[in-house]
């Protein structure tokens, strides 16, 4: 039987002919390569922060030409250039030393790597953004009563920053979750990769990619909820809203 | 009787222009000392030498026994020699800002409390019982669990000055206390300061509030171009004595 004749409740389903189990799977793939990428874009973003606003002119440069990069560059690129890029390179490498040329790299960590650096990218603007508005004069007080720099950190900078950067954080993890159907061109197994095999192999294009549709806005909503809940407990001092 | 401030030779500059050129000034305990001078004339600056806000390029700093841990490095210019030395001084003295600086994010007892808690390592509840009597003695009582953006800025005001009596520092800086106030807030912020001066408490006051000064001081500092250009009890300087660069200063 041709599986263009099959229901689309069988093909989404969890039968041998279902797609459905394949589906959840690779959207939970999707949600660990935004979550890994996320992580990586925090850490590097919180450094390229603090390089950004350092008092060595070369580390801020630094800093800057490496958002300027990553922001003003596809992100498929990005994508590529590691994936495919960077082994080329090796290779050629190895080959002039005259060692075995090195496989291709995890399709996963490459993915969340390529991912995560456009992330940091836009986060540590965030991150920067947020420090800068915190009112000088409430750091003066903070010295002034003695606090030291890591106490002014957790006590005065961190809840305000932390409260300022929410909203933000949020856009940028949606549009983590969205990138991550970029990593599709590596082959690996994540939502729009399954999908797309799964509307070649049942010629049902339009079913599996709404179904692809329907789980990223479930990825989505649900994620952009969560950040709403978090945002609104900690937002009474700032006047609500 | 007890000195709590000696400030000797301290001298500031910003970008190549001469701020402070030379200050020495001492109080004893219980001193209200008001600072008085026109815009520019470096009273604030002075001011935020004291607790190294700023760092004075040379000069000597000794509160309450603690001498500021002041340095060069080999291009000269001034550092903190050491960092634990720097905030003892700092806990000993309290500030007062022009513009409030209460921390946004924490309820007026949470700002109360910090500093006892944080930084003098109170237990919480002790902390929370004080808080409550200086907010009584500020005339906040009930606003404990307010946030600063609720308050006016007079009453913002009374609370930062809670927070200043908080650790009961040796020596209270106030930086124009009163000059981000709509008038009729001037008064409240103004009497609460009379009954902590009547309470024994060692001031330093940078104002414009000249009646103030006159009432309240045990001394008046006039600052001119980066040094104390005349200084005397009120008295003296409000009187017949005055040096005539502070009766033009006066008169201005």
């Amino acid at each position: 039987m041709m599986d263009a004749d099959l229901s689309p409740l069988v093909l989404l389903g969890g039968g041998p002919d279902g797609w459905g189990p394949a589906l959840l799977a690779a959207a939970m793939l999707t949600l660990a390569v935004a979550a890994a990428a996320m992580a990586i874009g925090t850490v590097l973003g919180a450094a390229l922060t603090a390089a950004l606003m350092s008092r060595r002119r070369w580390l801020a440069r630094a800093a800057a030409t490496y958002g300027l990069i990553l922001r003003g560059v596809p992100e498929l690129l990005v994508v590529l250039l590691l994936y495919f890029g960077a082994p080329g390179l090796l290779a050629s490498v190895a080959a002039l030393m005259g060692s075995p040329a090195p496989g291709s790299p995890p399709a996963f960590l490459t993915g969340c790597l390529a991912i995560g650096l456009v992330s940091a990218a836009y986060q540590a603007e965030v991150f920067r953004g947020g420090l800068l508005a915190v009112p000088p004069g409430q750091i003066e007080a903070a010295i002034a009563a003695g606090m030291g720099p890591f106490t002014r950190l957790r006590r005065i900078i961190a809840p305000q920053v932390l409260h300022r950067v929410l909203p933000p954080l949020g856009n940028i993890w949606q549009f983590n979750l969205k990138d991550s159907a970029l990593v599709s061109i590596t082959g690996l197994a994540e939502l729009m990769r399954v999908s797309l095999v799964a509307a070649g192999s049942t010629r049902r294009p339009f079913l599996f990619f709404a179904a692809a549709m329907v789980l990223y806005l479930v990825l989505t909503s649900a994620s952009s909820a969560l950040f709403r809940l978090v945002e609104t407990r900690g937002q009474r001092w700032a006047g609500g809203r | 009787m007890t000195e709590v401030l000696r400030a000797r030779g301290i001298t500031k500059s910003f970008g190549g222009r001469a701020v402070l050129r030379g200050i020495d000034l001492d109080a004893q305990a219980g001193d209200v000392v008001s600072i008085l001078g026109g815009s520019g004339s470096g009273k604030s600056t002075f001011l935020r030498c004291l607790n190294l806000l700023e760092l004075p390029d040379a000069g000597r700093i000794e509160i309450a026994g603690t001498t500021a841990p002041l340095d060069h490095d080999r291009k000269g210019r001034p550092r903190i020699a050491d960092p634990r030395a720097l905030n003892a001084l700092r806990a000993k003295t309290a500030m007062v800002f022009q513009n409030f600086n209460l921390w946004s994010h924490m309820s007026v007892l949470d700002n109360v409390i910090a500093a006892p808690v944080h930084v003098h390592g109170q237990p919480r509840g002790e902390a929370i019982e004080r808080a409550h009597g200086l907010l009584d003695k500020v005339g906040m009582t009930g606003f404990a669990q307010h946030w600063p953006r609720q308050l006016s800025g007079g009453q913002q005001q009374r609370v930062a000055i809670a927070r200043a009596l908080a650790t009961d520092p040796d020596l209270m800086l106030f930086d124009e206390p009163t000059s981000a106030l709509d008038p009729e807030r001037v008064r409240e912020v103004l009497d609460l300061m009379r009954a902590l001066a009547a309470e024994g408490r060692t001031m330093l006051i940078v104002t414009h509030e000249m009646a103030f000064a006159r009432d309240v001081s045990s001394r008046v500092v006039h600052v001119r171009d980066g040094v104390i250009e005349s200084m005397g009890p009120p008295d003296a300087m409000f009187g017949a004595g005055a040096s005539p660069a502070f009766r033009a200063f006066l008169a201005h």
